[in-house]
């Protein structure tokens, strides 16, 4: 038996001049739960998928129990005993739970399908690793904790040794995921090496043995969990930053401009999206909310700007219910949004820059007439909000795609501040952005701030919503865990909250 | 209409299902690899020329069959490449065979034959019939199970052969992975392009037979886009039987019924005959409206 089933030295990946991975290493001894942690984008994905070979390392070595590997694909990664559970599943939905475990290996001769051989050896595993399913369900009705234990023992029956999860939680309601740690527990003392990818630093000191944190692409350390603290994990993993400081414009008088009462939001799966959601912005206020990403922001985002409807609750607009208001009613009455993905939903990547820019307006009298859109009209606005904004394009007409991120964001904040407005949702707003544009957008933000527009911040990145905030909601699996004064808390004290470490 | 409509319409029924459920079949099981494999009524004309060609060359209809049955390989294998190698659009290829063969088979026709519009002629082999002489006294029995060629019968054999496959092989599993959830398939360490070119494989050679069928199963002819949207009629038939064989069977046999009672209801003076030939057509719209609006409700829920 070697000491160390995964050793991962060196690694580096590199997107263009964006380092994914640099030079990070990570060592795992067979039968432990290895953790590994840090925000997002800190390349722990990237680190995982090199060694399940989804992508290929530039540079580093690779060695399975002592031996070294050339993982190409995931074919390569069984054949060295590396299985991973995705956060979406592979699972094939009309197939029983049975067909799907069996998929893909052959241990009974000749070209039937023959069950009543296959069902003892895969019951004998279930019972051993506490895994309960029923083998003859189909497997899109069974709910999504027993789709993931599916998952683990499609991994078993494949003889895995090394079990990889990227967040397997988080798609699972608390009893769920306390039944899964008991099973990985069990494989890790039947041997099994176990890298667990999460946020939540309950979960950490709850199942792990090891942890590695990530900050930035790089490897922060690696330590045993029951020499640290929680404290010490999230100072590793937030680490330091620079923080820029504005003018903020004092008010003494400021009305409500949006309130939130008891949003919820259902989704299929077992566990609500959003969960009793109030709150209130005011004129001249900016709330932001922090959080680790996919915990609702993106949903409460939507439920705001019209795009999803809430399963209960108000949304209050200036003192007028609104919950009924689609996109285009709300945009009516003030609400301006900037996208989280820029690409997708901010403007229409095909389009022109002109076209992108009178995507909301282009029905108003400033642009048509009898239903004619006037291009004179048109372009002389583009070429209004281009000076600006600051957003440097070779014409008005060239496609939008020509352009930088920075400057295809600084359209976007452009385009939404243009028009009449009450409240901004602004959805990580600097996101892939270079650091000039950050600081005009940011300039722009504080500047409509100070003029009494009301912003609703969400960003993944910290040192953003504490500078530009002035109050803080923290969001945790779809609740607001706490609302603090962003002068009187800090990013510790935020990234406790943000990983559910500390309620309230 | 009683003496138009007859118990002899069931046989009738039979024979014009047949060249629907063999090329059915085979495209259940490229539909559930994931291909709809739109290129049927192109790869089942090419067939049917083909086997008229072969058949009259070599005096056989059996040469005729498998030289059937490999052109319409080669048209499955053409489509697999472009879909599995360079990302090509299924409906694309499809349609593309589909007009290459109908304009390639009148080309042919012409330069070879001299002729327009059909070949036919005592030379070219039809497929023999199988004669049950015990149940020529029973009405019924004698219309469905006897005087027709050996491949009717191979169509209800290939009924439970695909039914088996599919359900209760490994292979069958495997491929209908592939069809399903690609992701999960190549997560299993499945080449999914290997099981892709099976299913377009099967489709194009049980195209091809059932475009032999069709020249050499009653007529012994070839003539100018003999296939009439038979193809098309095929695919309907695969989604109407949401990718089942059993599906693919009670489609055909629906539609089968539908031409049987068009051909007869053509004797009929009263009514106009543009209409009689539309009631397959229109039984094609009819079941996949009722089809989509079953889903469409199903899914809604």
């Amino acid at each position: 038996m070697h000491n160390l089933a995964v050793s991962m030295t060196d690694i580096c990946k590199s997107y263009g001049k964006f380092k994914a991975n640099d030079h990070v290493s990570l060592h795992v001894r067979p039968g432990t739960i290895h953790c590994l942690v840090g925000e997002n984008g800190a390349g722990k994905t990237t680190l995982m998928n090199i060694l399940y070979g989804l992508i290929q390392k530039d540079y580093g070595e690779i060695k399975i129990f002592g031996q070294p590997a050339n993982v190409k694909n995931p074919i390569d990664a069984n054949g060295y005993g590396i299985s991973m559970v995705h956060q979406h599943f592979k699972l094939v939905p009309s197939f029983t739970v049975l067909e799907n475990v069996i998929l893909g290996t052959s241990k009974t001769r000749g070209p039937l399908l023959d069950k009543q051989t296959l069902e003892p050896e895969i019951l004998q595993l279930c019972n051993q690793f506490g895994l309960e399913i029923d083998l003859q369900k189909v497997t899109e009705d069974i709910p999504v904790g027993s789709q993931q234990r599916v998952e683990i023992l499609k991994a078993l029956y494949r003889g895995t040794e090394i079990l990889i999860l990227d967040e397997p939680t988080a798609v699972l309601t608390p009893q769920e995921s306390e039944q899964l740690f008991i099973t990985l527990e069990a494989l890790a003392q039947s041997g099994t090496a176990i890298i667990f990818i999460t946020h939540k630093l309950r979960e950490v000191f709850r199942i792990s043995s090891e942890i590695t944190v990530m900050r930035g692409g790089r490897t922060v350390g690696t330590v045993f969990t029951k020499d640290v603290t929680d404290n010490h994990i999230v100072r590793m993993m937030i680490g330091k930053s620079i923080s820029l400081s504005f003018d903020k414009k004092g008010f003494t008088e400021r009305k409500v401009v949006l309130s939130l009462q008891k949003i919820n939001l259902a989704s299929s799966r077992s566990k609500p999206i959003l969960e009793n959601v109030s709150f209130e912005i005011a004129e001249g206020e900016i709330l932001g909310i922090a959080g680790i990403e996919g915990n609702g922001q993106s949903e409460l985002v939507e439920v705001i700007s019209g795009a999803q409807k809430a399963t209960s609750g108000k949304t209050i607009l200036d003192g007028d219910d609104v919950s009924h208001f689609n996109v285009r009613e709300r945009r009516n009455i003030g609400v301006v949004h900037i996208p989280e993905d820029r690409n997708k939903t901010g403007v229409n990547i095909s389009a022109s820059l002109l076209e992108n820019m009178i995507a909301n307006n282009y029905f108003m009298p400033d642009i048509s007439s009898y239903g004619f859109i006037s291009e004179s009209k048109a372009s002389s606005y583009t070429v209004q909000i281009c000076n600006t904004y600051n957003v440097k394009s070779a014409s008005v007409l060239a496609p939008i795609s020509s352009l930088s991120g920075g400057n295809i964001q600084k359209a976007i904040v452009g385009r939404e501040l243009s028009m009449p407005r009450r409240l901004l949702l602004a959805s990580q707003p600097t996101r892939g952005v270079d650091i000039g544009s950050i600081e005009y957008i940011y300039s722009k933000l504080i500047e409509y701030r100070n003029n009494g527009l009301a912003t609703l911040l969400v960003s993944s990145d910290l040192a953003e919503i504490l500078t530009m905030s002035d109050r803080i909601a923290v969001i945790y699996e779809g609740k607001i865990v706490s609302i603090l004064n962003a002068h009187e808390t800090n990013e510790i004290e935020l990234g406790f909250l943000m990983t559910g470490s500390k309620e309230n | 209409m009683p003496e138009i409509i007859n118990l002899s319409i069931i046989g009738v029924a039979i024979r014009m299902a047949t060249p629907l459920l063999l090329s059915s079949l085979g495209g259940v099981v490229a539909y559930r690899a994931g291909i709809l494999n739109v290129g049927m009524e192109g790869m089942m004309l090419a067939g049917a020329f083909s086997a008229v060609v072969f058949s009259m060359t070599f005096g056989s209809s059996t040469i005729g069959l498998i030289a059937a049955g490999l052109i319409g390989l080669l048209a499955a294998m053409l489509t697999g490449l472009i879909y599995n190698r360079y990302k090509g659009d299924v409906f694309v290829i499809g349609m593309a065979i589909n007009i290459g063969a109908l304009g390639l088979t009148n080309f042919l026709m012409r330069s070879i034959f001299g002729t327009v519009g059909a070949i036919s002629g005592s030379d070219i082999i039809g497929f023999p019939k199988i004669e049950i002489n015990a149940i020529k006294e029973f009405p019924v029995l004698r219309d469905v199970f006897t005087g027709n060629p050996i491949l009717v019968y191979a169509s209800w054999g290939l009924v439970l052969i695909t039914f088996v496959f599919l359900n209760h092989t490994r292979v069958g599993l495997n491929l209908r992975a592939v069809g399903e959830n690609p992701e999960a398939a190549a997560a299993a360490g499945l080449n999914n392009s290997w099981y892709r070119y099976l299913g377009i494989a099967l489709s194009g050679i049980s195209s091809g037979f059932a475009g032999a069928y069709l020249a050499l199963g009653q007529l012994s002819m070839f003539t100018e886009n003999m296939t009439a949207g038979r193809g098309f009629i095929a695919l309907a038939i695969i989604i109407f039987g949401r990718g089942t064989a059993e599906g693919a069977l009670l489609g055909s046999l629906l539609f089968g019924f539908a031409e049987a009672v068009a051909m007869q209801l053509q004797g009929a003076s009263t009514v106009p005959p543009q209409f009689v030939l539309m009631i397959p057509y229109v039984l094609t719209v009819v079941a996949l409206t009722i089809f989509g609006v079953g889903r469409s409700r199903r899914l809604s829920t």
